[in-house]
C-alpha cells in the first residue's frame, strides 16, 4: 500500500513539478530584455519608388522601395539606400550598420556575425559607432565585443515582431542593387 | 522507513519515476499537438490550397513578362506565400491532422455564421471558385495565355481579388482561434495583404 503511493506521490510531483518548471522556463526566457533596445510604432509600410525621410537614423521601418536589399548574410562595404534596406527589415532581416571610422578589426569582427536573415552596411550618418536595427527596434552599442550583439541577433532575426513571416532574403534574381 | 524498506521498495520506486517522466513528457508533447480546434485545422488546409494558387499565378507571371517591378513583386508573392504554406501544413502534422481535406472548403468560417452573414460572404466569391478570391480555372486559363501588358494587368487585377479574399479568411481565423501561433500569422497575412493591395492598385494605374 505503502508503495503504491509513493509511486503515485512521486508521479504527481513529476508532473506538476516539471510543468511548473519548464513554465518559469519559458516565462524567463520571453521576459529576457537586451538593455538599451529603442521600440518604435511602425504604422506605414507602402512601396514608394521615391526617396523617403524616416524619423531615426538608420531607419527602423516604414514606406519603402518595392524592391528589398539581399539580407542572406550580406555584406555591403559601401553605404546601401536606405529605402531597399527599410524592405529588408519587413522581410525579417537585421541590419548591423556601423560608423566610416571603426576599426577595420571591429568590421571584420561584425562581418563574421552576420548570416541569414542579416546584412552589415557602413552608415557614416549615424551617432553610435554600431547600430543594430530590426523592423521596429534598435539597438546602440559601442563596440563590436558587447554581448548584447549577439544577444539582439538571436532575438530579432525573423524576430516576433516581423511583419511578412515567411518572406524571403535572397535578393531579386536580376536586379542589382 | 529504514534502509530495508527503501532496498525492497526500489523496483517499485523506479517504476514509478519512468512512469512519472513518461507522463510528463507526454503531457509536454500534447500541449503542442492536439490543441487545435475545427476552425484553426480548416484555415491552415484551405489557405495552403488559397497561398498555392497565388503562388501559381506569380510563377506564370515571371515567365510572361520583362518588368522587373512586376517580376520582383511576383517573386516576393512565391517566396512568401511558400513559405507561409510551410508553416501551416507544418502545424497541420504537429496536431496530426490532414494536410488537405475532401470537405466543402470554407465550412470552418460558415458554420457558425448567421444566414445573412453567409449568404453576404458567399455572394463575395467568384462563382465556380473555391474560396474567397479565388480565380476560377477558367480565369486561369485565360490568363495562362495572356501576354504582355494585358498580362501583367489580368495579373494585378485576380491577385487583387485573391489577397482580398485572402484577408477575409486570415480575419475568420483571428475570431475563432485562441492559438497565438495562429492568430500571429494569420494578423500579418492581414496586414501584409492589405498593404499588397493598396499597392497593386498603384501599379494598376499603369495600365
Amino acid at each position: 500500500m505503502k508503495s503504491i503511493i509513493i509511486v503515485i506521490g512521486l508521479a504527481v510531483l513529476l508532473i506538476f513539478g516539471g510543468s511548473w518548471w519548464s513554465g518559469i522556463q519559458k516565462q524567463q526566457a520571453l521576459e529576457q530584455e537586451i538593455t538599451g533596445i529603442t521600440s518604435t510604432v511602425i504604422t506605414e509600410r507602402g512601396h514608394l519608388e521615391s526617396d523617403i525621410e524616416y524619423e531615426n537614423t538608420p531607419p527602423v521601418g516604414g514606406n519603402h522601395a518595392p524592391s528589398w536589399l539581399g539580407c542572406n548574410g550580406d555584406v555591403y562595404g559601401e553605404p546601401v539606400r536606405k529605402e531597399n534596406a527599410v524592405h529588408s527589415l519587413e522581410h525579417g532581416a537585421v541590419w548591423v550598420t556601423y560608423q566610416s571610422d571603426l576599426p577595420e578589426d571591429q568590421v571584420k569582427d561584425l562581418q563574421g556575425k552576420v548570416r541569414g536573415y542579416s546584412f552589415i552596411s557602413p552608415y557614416p550618418e549615424q551617432e553610435s559607432p554600431i547600430m543594430l536595427t530590426a523592423w521596429g527596434v534598435q539597438l546602440a552599442v559601442d563596440s563590436a565585443d558587447d554581448p548584447r550583439i549577439d544577444q539582439f541577433l538571436a532575438k530579432f532575426r525573423q524576430g516576433p515582431q516581423t511583419p511578412e513571416p515567411g518572406a524571403t532574403c535572397n535578393a531579386i534574381p536580376g536586379v542589382a542593387m | 522507513m529504514n534502509y530495508q524498506t527503501i532496498k525492497k521498495q526500489l523496483p517499485t520506486l523506479l517504476v514509478g519515476v519512468v512512469v512519472g517522466v513518461g507522463v510528463f513528457l507526454l503531457g509536454q508533447n500534447s500541449i503542442a499537438s492536439n490543441e487545435a480546434n475545427a476552425a484553426e485545422i480548416g484555415f491552415a488546409q484551405d489557405m495552403s490550397v488559397h497561398h498555392q494558387q497565388a503562388i501559381e499565378m506569380s510563377f506564370l507571371m515571371r515567365e510572361k513578362t520583362d518588368n522587373q517591378e512586376i517580376r520582383g513583386f511576383a517573386f516576393d508573392i512565391i517566396n512568401t506565400q511558400a513559405n507561409q504554406r510551410g508553416m501551416m501544413l507544418g502545424w497541420l502534422e504537429m496536431w496530426g491532422k490532414p494536410l488537405s481535406t475532401t470537405a466543402q472548403p470554407m465550412r470552418w468560417m460558415m458554420d457558425d455564421m448567421s444566414a445573412k452573414d453567409r449568404s453576404q460572404m458567399t455572394t463575395g466569391f467568384t462563382p465556380g471558385a473555391y474560396m474567397p478570391g479565388m480565380a476560377t480555372s477558367e480565369e486561369m486559363r485565360t490568363f495562362a495565355e495572356a501576354t504582355g501588358a494585358e498580362a501583367e494587368q489580368l495579373f494585378l487585377e485576380l491577385m487583387i481579388r485573391h489577397h482580398q479574399g485572402g484577408v477575409m479568411m486570415a480575419q475568420g481565423v483571428i475570431k475563432r482561434s485562441d492559438n497565438k501561433t495562429v492568430t500571429r500569422l494569420a494578423q500579418t497575412m492581414v496586414n501584409g495583404q492589405q498593404a499588397e493591395v493598396d499597392y497593386m492598385n498603384e501599379l494598376l494605374k499603369n495600365y
